[in-house]
């Protein structure tokens, strides 16, 4: 009985601890929220009612939100994979920048009448490849070199960042900022489609599969051996290199998944909504997404909830834009993570080495 | 003309001083053992709180102050995240950078109702010059950013502070059993590396005589890369950020010549490091994380 009691009291205890993490950190959003509107001249409560209608309020608002959470919902899952063997993917941005213009190139090059069935899969795949492959170089650094991959992330965004636009102005764009259009059927079937209300706005089946990712690599991840190693070798390379399980190829396979999953973004972008990409297309939503990840805790509901939160925040900030820009929304995310992360989190194999001793 | 050396190794020390700044600064707190990742959100928040100091006051005086200041309070932020709040540096880092550039749009639209730029803003104005060198040296964020290079080594090697700096981020147990105050020494390092930083933010605001909001521009990036090319040691790291000015300033000078595109050079700092990773890849590895 005592025993039963004391696991009762750690549940009460650990749902207590997240609610109070919860409602503190909805507690500054809104706190900042208001200091940042009243700043700007607006009146707080006032733009809260606009920011909530504008989001919430209207299946346009609603299919807005969605629109803008699937990407950061790939982009969270992607950070989180990686995050499962202790790797800090930052580079989320870049490889979904690479898959974007993958995908954009690929769509327009398949001949006109390639049915759907083998169009879309064809576009998903080579993004995901492409993705995958930029990830595995910071992995490969990482495993066998001994690279930093943090490092080598900010610097294969950094180069995404010029090799995008070098490519996209050197044969691969119909201009110097897009790709020429998709064919047909490459095009993935708005949300409006099967639900009349989300007519008019830009969310697509595209969510549907970002939840099924997020489902897929959780499952993926806590069932099958090899993602159960990626997991272990995250508590502890060395007692995995001891069990002989091959730390460094895990290490790389973690990466390419993560930065595969990262590249089906363009599910929502590219193919769900413009048919085409263009600069800066989905732009932010891979940094976005170590937010989501963060948030989420590696819990496919997590994640899919803090989606939800950062796309209803940039949706806000388009709705308020005219008082308030909205980039405000940034400062709003930015606190959000930190109020967050300063609670007790798994730890990750980076940081300062000293802090923590 | 711009073919000329003294023009071109003028334009390269002008053009390294957002670099140095940032890269010394890094210096400071990763010795220390606190990674910063926020460089560029730091070359934001001076360059930002410079401006609007320097249009405040009409001196650009008190703008460099003001930039200081913001950035030292900015990285002193982080190093109390990091150090007292247990947040993971790298988690931090990143949030640090999506709320300057937020922030920097607010108070952009908030204080000179524009949605990209400030006014135009004072200069230091010492003297008209026909020469380029003295031209891009007489100017104070300049000289002070040169003297930082031994000043950070004296600071580092020649001083006990420096010498607890180096303790903590070495071996922070160690450092610990000697009687150092591991977390107030690395707040420290933090709060320094924001105010060397911060003449970096100045030295951009300055140069241009006015903030723009995408100013900043992946310097505190390509900083980071230069720290890590010269092995966190402040001379090897300040040639480093040489480099990536003269690589820079080449750029503009053959841009008329021969047309390179500008992305590829634009790429190469970046390039350069990744190789670098990957031949002695430990180098990126020693000042971040322990395993």
């Amino acid at each position: 009985v005592s025993a039963e009691a004391a696991s009762g009291a750690a549940w009460s205890g650990a749902v207590g601890e997240r609610a109070r993490r919860v409602i503190f950190a909805v507690a500054l959003l809104l706190l900042l929220f208001d200091l940042l509107s009243f700043f700007a001249g607006d009146a707080p409560l006032d733009a809260l009612v606009r920011a909530a209608s504008g989001t919430w309020g209207t299946p346009y608002g609603i299919g807005q939100v969605l629109y803008k959470a699937t990407p950061l919902l790939f982009a969270g899952v992607a950070f989180d994979i990686a995050y499962r063997a202790g790797l800090f993917n930052i580079g989320v941005e870049g490889q979904m920048a690479l898959a974007s213009l993958t995908a954009g190139v690929v769509a327009a090059a398949l001949p006109q009448g390639t049915p759907f069935a083998l169009a879309v899969p064809i576009v998903l795949l080579s993004a995901a490849v492409v993705g995958g492959l930029w990830a595995s170089i910071a992995g490969a650094l990482r495993a066998w070199a001994g690279a930093h991959e943090v490092i080598a992330t900010i610097m294969l965004n950094r180069i995404a960042d010029a090799l995008v636009p070098l490519l996209l102005n050197h044969g691969l764009g119909a201009t110097g900022f897009r790709t020429r259009d998709a064919v047909a059927g490459a095009r993935l079937p708005s949300l409006g489609r099967l639900a009349q209300a989300f007519e008019g706005s830009a969310v697509s089946v595209a969510f549907l599969l970002s939840v099924a990712a997020s489902v897929g690599a959780w499952a993926w991840l806590r069932r099958s051996r090899v993602g159960r190693e990626i997991g272990w070798v995250g508590q502890g390379a060395d007692v995995c290199r001891a069990e002989g399980i091959p730390v460094g190829r895990r290490l790389v396979l973690a990466m390419a998944l993560s930065g595969a999953v990262a590249g089906l973004a363009v599910s929502a972008t590219v193919l769900g909504y413009k048919g085409y990409h263009e600069t800066g297309l989905g732009a932010g939503a891979g940094f976005g997404g170590i937010a989501v990840a963060l948030l989420g805790k590696g819990r496919p509901l997590g994640l899919i909830g803090a989606a939800l939160l950062v796309g209803t925040l940039q949706q806000a900030g388009l709705v308020l834009n005219a008082t308030l820009p909205r980039e405000a929304m940034d400062v709003l995310f930015g606190a959000v993570i930190l109020a967050v992360a300063a609670s007790p989190f798994p730890e990750g194999n980076s940081g300062a080495p000293g802090a923590r001793s | 003309v711009s073919g000329r050396p003294e023009v071109f190794a003028a334009e390269t020390i002008r053009m390294s001083v957002p670099y140095v700044a940032c890269a010394l600064g890094a210096v400071l707190t990763e010795r220390a053992g606190v990674v910063n990742i926020a460089l560029e959100g730091t070359l934001v928040v001076s360059g930002l709180a410079a401006a609007v100091a320097a249009h405040a006051s009409g001196s650009a005086w008190a703008g460099l102050l003001g930039g200081v200041a913001a950035a030292a309070l900015y990285c002193a932020g982080h190093g109390l995240l990091v150090v007292k709040a247990r947040v993971d540096a790298i988690v931090s880092g990143i949030a640090l950078n999506i709320i300057a550039f937020g922030l920097s749009r607010v108070v952009l639209r908030v204080l000179f109702d524009s949605a990209s730029n400030s006014p135009r803003l004072p200069g230091f104005g010492w003297g008209t010059w026909e020469h380029p060198l003295p031209r891009v040296l007489a100017d104070p964020v300049v000289l002070l950013a040169i003297a930082l290079v031994p000043g950070i080594w004296a600071l580092l090697h020649r001083t006990r502070a420096g010498l607890r700096l180096r303790a903590a981020g070495d071996n922070a147990a160690a450092a610990a059993a000697a009687g150092i105050s591991v977390p107030s020494v690395q707040l420290l390092g933090s709060t320094l590396c924001g105010a060397v930083a911060g003449l970096g933010g100045a030295h951009l605001v300055f140069d241009q005589r006015h903030f723009d909001a995408g100013m900043s521009g992946g310097r505190g990036f390509i900083a980071l890369a230069a720290v890590i090319l010269g092995g966190y040691r402040p001379l090897p790291v300040a040639l480093a950020c040489l480099g990536f000015a003269a690589l820079e300033a080449t750029q503009i000078a053959v841009q008329d010549l021969v047309h390179v595109p500008p992305e590829l050079v634009q790429m190469l700092p970046y390039v350069g490091t990744l190789v670098l990773l990957g031949t002695i890849g430990r180098l990126g590895k020693r000042r971040l994380g322990p395993n």
